[in-house]
């Protein structure tokens, strides 16, 4: 869990920064493309002010130039006509020389003496190119006056400066939140007003400026537009959408973070499955190694030391020579016996396929007895008492799968038995064939018993197989007839396992219980055969 | 009954390996127990006796190489033969590395097997017999008075009687009394001898 939680918060930093960068790049690339928007259409502004600003001049000199030599006055006063004509002009006046400036068909004030000092201004330019003068500006009226001397008249007009920014191409609907004015020394008139929106929003920028004197001589205006611009106007569905995308390459990691670690998780069983399953079939080959290595070696030791007994041409130790030669093959040939027996086990457990033999009537008593003379020797060898108590009736079974069975039972409750005390204790019983023959009978130990008891239950025969050897350890116990599980050095641990699938294809079992009084008993339990009655 | 018939033990808890086995050994007239129980052997075996140890590795209770260190660990001093059905090159070095002086594996071919016995009781003979010398050449070496001491270790180092005399301030004369007293001594007649068997001990003892 530790180890998992690390790279979680460590990926989800990188999700946050990740969103965090992505939005700052939107967002800088908006306003970059945001800002050369806003300075081509304060150009285009510029260029709408300049024209409109230059047109006022032609109009002035148009006005100079009709009222010139050979124009009659009151031929039609054309100041009166120029409002209707040029919206832009609020009045405009005319002044004959040596006489005051007329006033206005609107009645309006004439600033007499501003226009006399801007006149003045105006005819102090060159005669050829006469230009015009700012003769007043009135920011709280957004309105200028501009003059030009002439002669025989000198015109002035009266311009409202809001009008100049409805002329054709004017880049900013009202409204739009952008701040235009024109400045002429102390003087700023307002064009376009976004008041609206304060000027620094969130007190981070005024937003994009654009400052620029107009082209004009005559109306040298400084045009100032402001774009109030600010967070409100950022593209957050973008933003939004970047994020959201972080926030889904943040799962789609960490989704991929725990398929990864299940992967590994499953490729780590597997290996240890793998592992697991070669220690055992290391196992199962040390085994079976040994197994048949033991009588193999007992065999060839045998043999050979018959031969150098054989061998020896020593006249006085010839008898006791031949003497020990049979023994020595007679040795060999028991242990060639044992081997084949290994290799034959074996192949019962390696081919479980072969066809069950059909069942028939079985005395279990009579196989019991029989092997119990098949094992005197060795039971006299090992000073072991086996008793045969009870009578059953037969048993529906196979008589050499039972034979197989009580084999392995009586052997491995002589394994028991051979095992002195607590060394032992726990031994698993095992596959027979390792036989142990202890040199000396641990003294004054408990007689050394196995008692088999025949009985009949019912509709089943059981033969108990009971020894008072050291018993089962309670670890080993739930594990006896697991395959290859032995506790015997050199066990293969297939016996028991044997036993109990032979027991089970005749519809019968093994089982393992301790006696109170210690030991340990293995119970064969098989379906009596139809139609006897009872114990005979 | 002769001490010095070798005895060779045994262990294996397999009644007819070990039956075979002590069989085959026994045709070359020596001496053999049988030993089915690992801790039984360690428990009685007689260690004074000249022989050999023949020792299965897979075993209940005990197995061989542990037998092997406790072997070692006890001060035993019978060359070891470890004997695997299934040997491994790891088992091979461990067997080694605890003093094993030979690993046979399973089944043993009679020619190899008793080889090895008889080196092994060649070479315990070989060990027993250095110790006792040793130990007697000690015992006389106590014997030695602190000045023949002295003039023993200036002999080992290859002096003269002349520069032994200058050495220790005293007569030639009287270094070649201690000389003769050495040689009686310690039951050395020539110089060669002496040097061979007492350098060691001289070295041991510390130069005066």
């Amino acid at each position: 869990m530790r180890a998992l939680r690390e790279p979680r918060s460590r990926d989800l930093w990188i999700a946050v920064l990740a969103a965090i960068a992505g939005a700052t790049l939107i967002v800088r690339a908006d306003i970059a493309s945001r800002r050369a928007a806003f300075q081509a259409e304060a150009r285009t502004a510029h260029r709408v002010l300049s024209q409109a600003t230059s047109r006022l001049d032609a109009v002035l000199g148009t006005l100079v130039l009709v009222a010139g030599p050979g124009a009659r006055a009151g031929e039609g006063d054309a100041t009166a006509r120029l409002p209707a004509l040029y919206p832009q002009v609020l009045a405009a006046w005319r002044r004959e020389a040596g006489q005051p400036w007329s006033s206005s068909p609107g009645g309006e004030t004439v600033p007499s003496a501003a226009l006399a000092a801007a006149e003045a201004r105006s005819a102090a330019t060159p005669a050829g190119r006469r230009e015009a003068a700012l003769a007043l500006v009135e920011a709280g009226r957004a309105a200028y006056t501009l003059v030009q001397a002439g002669s025989p008249a000198s015109f002035a007009l009266r311009v409202d400066a809001r009008r100049l920014a409805e002329a054709e191409g004017w880049p900013w609907p009202a409204g739009a939140p952008v701040h235009v004015t024109l400045a002429h020394g102390g003087d700023v008139i307002v064009l376009q007003d976004a008041a609206a929106s304060p000027s620094r929003p969130f007190g981070l920028t005024q937003g994009f400026t654009f400052t620029k004197t107009l082209a004009s001589p005559s109306q040298p205006f400084a045009m100032r537009a402001q774009r109030i611009a600010g967070p409100s106007e950022w593209p957050w569905s973008l933003i939004a959408a970047w994020a959201a995308a972080c926030a889904a390459g943040l799962v789609a990691a960490r989704r991929w973070q725990a398929a990864r670690a299940d992967r590994l998780r499953a490729e780590e069983l597997a290996r240890l499955a793998n592992t697991a399953r070669l220690n055992t079939l290391g196992e199962l080959a040390a085994g079976i190694a040994h197994e048949l290595n033991q009588p193999l070696t007992a065999t060839l030791a045998g043999t050979q030391a018959a031969l150098r007994l054989l061998r020896e041409t020593e006249p006085a130790d010839a008898a006791q020579n031949t003497a020990g030669a049979v023994r020595a093959l007679e040795l060999a040939g028991a242990q060639a016996r044992r081997a084949a027996d290994v290799v034959a086990r074996l192949r019962r457990l390696l081919q479980p396929g072969s066809p069950p033999t059909p069942p028939v009537a079985t005395d279990v008593a009579a196989i019991a007895r029989r092997l119990a003379a098949l094992l005197a020797p060795e039971l006299e060898q090992r000073r072991i008492d086996l008793r045969i108590e009870g009578e059953a009736s037969p048993a529906r079974a196979d008589p050499v799968a039972v034979e197989q069975i009580l084999h392995n039972l009586l052997t491995n409750a002589m394994q028991a038995l051979d095992a002195p005390g607590s060394r032992h204790a726990g031994d698993a019983r095992d596959a027979p064939g390792a036989r142990r023959t202890p040199e000396v009978p641990a003294p004054g130990a408990s007689p050394r018993r196995i008692t088999v008891r025949l009985a009949r239950d019912g509709a089943r025969v059981r033969c108990a197989v009971r020894d008072n050897g050291p018993g089962v350890a309670p670890e080993s116990a739930a594990r006896l007839f697991e395959p290859f599980f032995s506790t015997r050095v050199g066990g293969l641990g297939l016996g028991l396992p044997l036993c109990q699938t032979l027991a089970l294809a005749m519809d019968g079992r093994v089982d393992w219980q301790a006696p109170a009084e210690g030991g340990a008993e293995f119970v064969l339990d098989l379906p009596a055969a139809a139609g006897a009655t009872g114990p005979t | 009954m002769t001490p010095i018939t070798p005895l060779i033990h045994v262990v294996d808890d397999d009644a007819a390996v070990r039956e075979a086995l002590a069989l085959l050994i026994g045709t070359v007239g020596l001496r053999v127990a049988a030993w089915p129980h690992p801790q039984e052997f360690l428990d009685r075996f007689e260690r004074e006796a000249i022989g050999a140890i023949v020792l299965d590795v897979r075993m209940p209770g005990l197995s061989g190489l542990t037998v092997l260190d406790q072997l070692r660990a006890a001060g035993v001093d019978q060359p070891v033969i470890v004997l695997t059905g299934h040997g491994t090159v790891e088992m091979c070095r461990r067997a080694f590395k605890s003093g094993a002086a030979e690993f046979l594996e399973k089944p043993v071919d009679d020619e190899q097997l008793l080889e090895a016995v008889h080196n092994a009781v060649r070479a315990h003979v070989l060990t027993r017999q250095r110790d006792a010398a040793g130990r007697e050449a000690r015992e006389r070496y106590a014997t030695l008075s602190a000045r023949e001491r002295e003039v023993l270790a200036l002999v080992v180092a290859g002096l003269t009687n002349k520069e032994i005399g200058r050495a220790l301030a005293v007569s030639p004369r009287t270094v070649e009394t201690h000389r003769a007293h050495l040689s009686e001594k310690l039951r050395v007649p020539t110089l060669a001898q002496m040097i061979r068997q007492y350098a060691a001990l001289v070295d041991e003892a510390g130069t005066p």
